[in-house]
């Protein structure tokens, strides 16, 4: 999850150097021109650190900080002071306000970094590219449920053989078990006694260590009270029982932001294979779009010529999977490259139905496909 | 100016100012920039009511001139005023930003003026904060630019005034200040 900084200078010129000072870093800068900016950009946006000037109109930096750690909300956000105004008297005003610490200007782009660095886990743009996590990689999901069996059904249905789950009961089992492994994704039903699920939701995005951790809410299908307060207190998904597990486990791998393209495409020898899964559902159809230029483009760029859209797994054509093949073909013939279908009866049948694949030809298997090229 | 009439009105020696002003202008170009100074030497400034006839441009230049300016005020009250050619504007906001002359003319002259006016902060900062060190406790005005030619900024002679010349980037620079105690 990339963190934030929120910089606050009446100086469009100190908010640019903050920003280049950072470019080379994962992180996010947002920017603000006084304190009551500030202030509205820090409730929005909850940043992770604060870089903030002293001598600004409309409100200044002693001003915005006062009011900042007078809010329960926001005054646990750590603040560096980046000013001009350094004398004595000044930087003891300011340290006993509760900042963190202060540069002062002119100051070395270095120094900005290693103390932002302190406080803030700043990693380099390519070293969190690099490790970006692939499905073969392992990854934990915690699911917070008093209903073992529950916790059994989930253990069953996902597919993907390197996800581990973990199932805890309570509130104080969720903290035990965050204080020695941080999962990937954590699953609270929403029906553990006592509202527990927002409490621990709560005590979660409080904690350091689990505040970026994606916390999904378990919910009963029809309950859709249930699902519109979880949503409104910020579970980053929900999830409905009964489970669609292609639905839950394409939802996990978008909040980690894992790559999931290796379950839609493959090269072969010869050409590029673009399997269409089971349930061509929005998310799932959506997922594959995400990847459809990269990857082809990728394909043409390793000398591939040719792309057989695999069609024949599909339960129900409708028409978010016809959008995705006509996108699909156009991208192709904009490459100029040799494309074939390879679908099954009912699949030609359903498509007939259809004004834009109506007159779409498949073949049977993939060798025949590939024959036919 | 000599130091025994300079004492008349303020608690400081020349060469501590000099070495202030000097301070101030180095550190900035050499943290910010990366440009090295070179510092010329220093002339009392003359005021209005010393003068017959108009007085001289501190910068004289048949080019457009861009000043900064800062004030402060508090147990010591004054202002610094940055004089430079605009080509040596743009060449040290280029260099400041990180950005080309490309990116500079698509933003236009606001962010010229910005970049100087917190040039000028942060240089009246650093001198600032070395007289409030001294136990002259001050806070600093909001920056404002001045542009034009051929024009001069008058102060009268009640107040010290000291013009101070270096050389950047083979062009002028000049660090104008004016001060006096504090009410």
């Amino acid at each position: 999850m990339q963190l934030k900084i929120l910089t606050v200078d009446d100086s469009r010129a100190v908010r640019i150097i903050v920003r280049k000072a950072f470019k080379t870093y994962n992180v996010e800068i947002l920017e603000a021109a006084n304190g009551v900016e500030g202030l509205a950009m820090a409730a929005k946006n909850l940043p992770d650190l604060i870089l903030l000037d002293v001598t600004m109109p409309v409100m200044d930096g002693v001003e915005m900080l006062t009011k900042l750690k007078a809010d329960p909300s926001l005054k646990s956000i750590p603040v560096i002071m980046l000013t001009a105004e350094a004398g004595r008297e000044m930087v003891l005003k300011i340290a006993k306000l509760g900042i963190r610490d202060y540069i002062v200007k002119p100051f070395k782009e270095d120094v900005l970094n290693e103390k932002v660095g302190r406080i803030i886990d700043l990693r380099p743009i390519t070293e969190t590219q690099s490790k970006r996590k692939t499905l073969s990689d392992p990854c934990e999901i915690l699911i917070v449920e008093d209903k073992p069996v529950i916790i059994q059904q989930i253990t069953s249905g996902i597919r993907v053989p390197t996800w581990k789950i973990h199932g805890v009961a309570s509130t104080g089992e969720t903290i035990d078990y965050c204080q020695k492994a941080i999962p990937d994704v954590i699953i609270i039903s929403l029906s553990l006694p006592d509202e527990a699920a927002y409490t621990l939701f709560r005590l979660l995005r409080s904690n350091m260590k689990t505040k970026y951790v994606p916390v999904f809410a378990l919910a009963v299908k029809t309950d859709l009270h249930a699902q519109q307060q979880a949503q409104q207190f910020g579970f980053s998904s929900i999830i409905t029982k009964p489970i669609d597990y292609e639905e839950l486990e394409t939802k996990v791998a978008k909040s980690i932001n894992l790559d999931t393209s290796e379950r839609y495409f493959v090269q072969e020898s010869e050409f590029l294979l673009i399997r269409l899964p089971e349930n061509a559902s929005t998310s799932s159809v959506n997922e594959i779009s995400a990847y459809l230029k990269p990857k082809i483009s990728e394909a043409v760029d390793q000398g591939y010529s040719k792309v057989i859209f695999d069609v024949h797994s599909v339960r129900n054509v409708n028409m978010v999977l016809i959008k995705l093949l006509v996108d699909s073909m156009q991208i192709c013939q904009e490459l100029t490259l040799s494309y074939s279908l390879v679908g099954n009866p009912q699949i030609v049948q359903e498509c007939r139905g259809f004004e834009e694949s109506k007159d779409w030809k498949f073949h049977d298997s993939i060798d025949q496909a590939k024959a036919a090229f | 100016m000599t130091d025994d009439l300079i004492q008349d009105k303020l608690p400081f020696s020349l060469e501590e100012l000099e070495g202030m002003v000097l301070e101030a202008v180095v550190k900035f170009f050499d943290t910010m920039v990366g440009v090295p100074v070179q510092y010329e030497g220093a002339k009392a400034g003359a005021g209005y009511d010393e003068l017959e006839g108009p007085p001289p441009p501190v910068l004289p230049s048949t080019k457009t001139v861009i000043v900064g300016m800062v004030g402060f005020i508090g147990l010591m009250n004054g202002v610094i005023n940055l004089y430079m050619e605009e080509d040596l504007a743009l060449r040290l906001t280029g260099s400041f930003l990180g950005m080309s002359d490309e990116e500079l003319a698509e933003d236009g002259p606001e962010v010229i003026h910005d970049t100087l006016g917190e040039m000028t902060n942060m240089i009246v900062g650093t001198f600032k904060n070395s007289i409030s060190d001294k136990g002259f406790q001050c806070r600093m005005t909001v920056p404002s630019i001045l542009r034009g030619t051929n024009f001069t900024i008058e102060t009268p002679s009640t107040v010290f005034r000291q013009i101070y010349s270096f050389r950047i980037l083979n062009a002028p620079f000049i660090a104008d200040l004016t001060m006096k105690p504090g009410e």
